[in-house]
C-alpha cells in the first residue's frame, strides 16, 4: 500500500471517529438538557370535577397519589380566592360550601389570563398534581379558555 | 328525634370551631417556601418549593410543617427527575414532615430575643431525625414569620446517590425556608 492511500485512510478514520464523538457529546448535552414538561402544549391524562379531585384524596389519599402525582390534570371548579406568593399567581378551586380546595399555581403565562377572572366564576384549569396537603395541590398550572375544544 | 341529635351534633361541632379560632393563637402558610442548594466543584444544585404547609400555634409553641417532595423544581428537569425517581423516591414517600415546639416562645413574645429555638422531629425519605434549628421570629398583628436555614446530611436520611454523580452531590446540603404565616380561621 502508497503511502498516500495510507494517509487517506488515516484521515477517514480521524474523521468518523471525529464524527463519532461529537455526536456522543450532542446527545448527552442534549440529554443533560432535556427541557422541563411543556404543560401548556400538554394534552391533560385526567379530566375532573374539583369535587371529585378532592374527595378521593380525602378518602383514600394512598390511592389518590397513585393515580393522580405527577399527571397534568384538567379540573372544573368554582374559583373561591385568588393570591400572590413570591411572586406566583395562585388561585384556589373549588365548589361552594367546601373547606378544602384545588389550589393551582400559575404557570407565568397565564397571569395574564387570570386578571380577567373573578371569585365564583366557573373554570376550568390544567396543572401538575404534585399532592395534598390541606388542599390539592397542582403546579405550573395554567387556565383553560371556556371555548375549549376537547 | 333523629333531628335533634343532628341539631345537637351540629351546635356542639360549631362551638368547638369557634373555640378553636377564637382561644387559639394559630398562624397558616399553604405558600411557605422551602428551598435547597447543593454545591461541589462540578457543579451547584438548587430546587425550590413554593407549596409548604406551616402551621405555627402561638399558645403552645407547637409547629408543624409538611412539603410535598414532588413540588419541588429544578432548574433542569433530569435533576428534578432523578431526585424524584432516585434520590427521594417521591412515589413512596411523598411528603417530608417537621414537627416540633419553640422553645423560647415567650422571649420570642415578649420581644426580649428574635432568634427562635426550634426542636423537633423531622421525616425525609421515611426517616425520622430529632433536629434543633435556629429561625428568625417576626409577629405582627397579622403576620407572624419564620426564616431561617440548616444543614441537611443526605447519609442520615438513607438516600444513595450512585458512584457516577457522587461527585455532582454535596453530602450536606443547605436547606432554607421561609414561612409567612397568617391568622387561621
Amino acid at each position: 500500500m502508497s503511502l498516500k492511500k495510507r494517509k487517506k485512510i488515516g484521515y477517514s478514520i480521524a474523521i468518523a471517529l471525529g464524527i463519532l464523538l461529537l455526536l456522543a457529546a450532542t446527545i448527552s448535552i442534549w440529554m443533560f438538557n432535556k427541557p422541563h414538561r411543556n404543560v401548556i402544549l400538554e394534552k391533560p391524562s385526567i379530566s375532573i370535577s374539583a369535587q371529585q379531585l378532592i374527595d378521593d384524596f380525602s378518602t383514600n389519599e394512598e390511592q389518590a397519589n397513585k393515580r393522580y402525582l405527577d399527571q397534568l390534570i384538567a379540573v372544573e371548579g368554582i374559583l373561591q380566592k385568588i393570591d400572590s406568593s413570591n411572586g406566583v399567581r395562585v388561585l384556589s378551586v373549588g365548589y361552594p360550601d367546601a373547606s378544602t380546595s384545588v389550589t393551582c399555581n400559575l404557570n407565568p403565562s397565564s397571569n395574564k389570563a387570570s386578571l380577567q377572572l373573578k371569585i365564583g366564576d366557573k373554570i376550568q384549569i390544567k396543572g401538575i398534581c404534585t399532592g395534598f396537603l390541606l388542599d390539592v395541590v397542582l403546579i405550573d398550572a395554567s387556565i383553560i379558555p371556556s371555548n375549549y375544544e376537547k | 328525634m333523629k333531628n335533634k341529635t343532628t341539631a345537637f351534633t351540629l351546635l356542639l361541632f360549631f362551638c368547638l370551631l369557634n373555640s378553636t379560632s377564637f382561644f387559639g393563637q394559630k398562624f397558616l402558610t399553604k405558600n411557605g417556601k422551602v428551598s435547597f442548594y447543593s454545591h461541589t466543584f462540578v457543579e451547584d444544585i438548587k430546587a425550590e418549593n413554593n407549596q409548604v404547609l406551616s402551621i405555627v400555634d402561638l399558645e403552645s409553641g407547637e409547629i408543624a410543617i409538611n412539603v410535598l417532595m414532588k413540588s419541588f423544581v429544578f432548574e433542569k428537569a433530569l435533576m428534578q427527575e432523578h431526585f424524584n425517581e432516585n434520590y427521594v423516591e417521591s412515589d413512596k414517600y411523598p411528603k417530608a414532615k417537621f414537627s416540633g415546639t419553640i422553645k423560647n416562645l415567650k422571649e420570642l413574645l415578649s420581644g426580649e430575643e428574635s432568634l427562635a429555638k426550634i426542636t423537633g422531629n423531622i421525616t425525609i425519605h421515611g426517616v425520622k431525625k430529632t433536629i434543633t434549628i435556629e429561625s428568625i421570629f417576626n409577629k405582627s398583628e397579622k403576620e407572624v414569620s419564620l426564616k431561617g436555614k440548616f444543614m441537611i446530611n443526605i447519609k442520615d436520611y438513607d438516600i444513595k446517590i450512585p458512584n457516577v454523580v457522587r461527585n455532582n452531590i454535596s453530602d450536606e446540603v443547605e436547606t432554607s425556608f421561609q414561612f409567612i404565616h397568617q391568622p387561621y380561621n
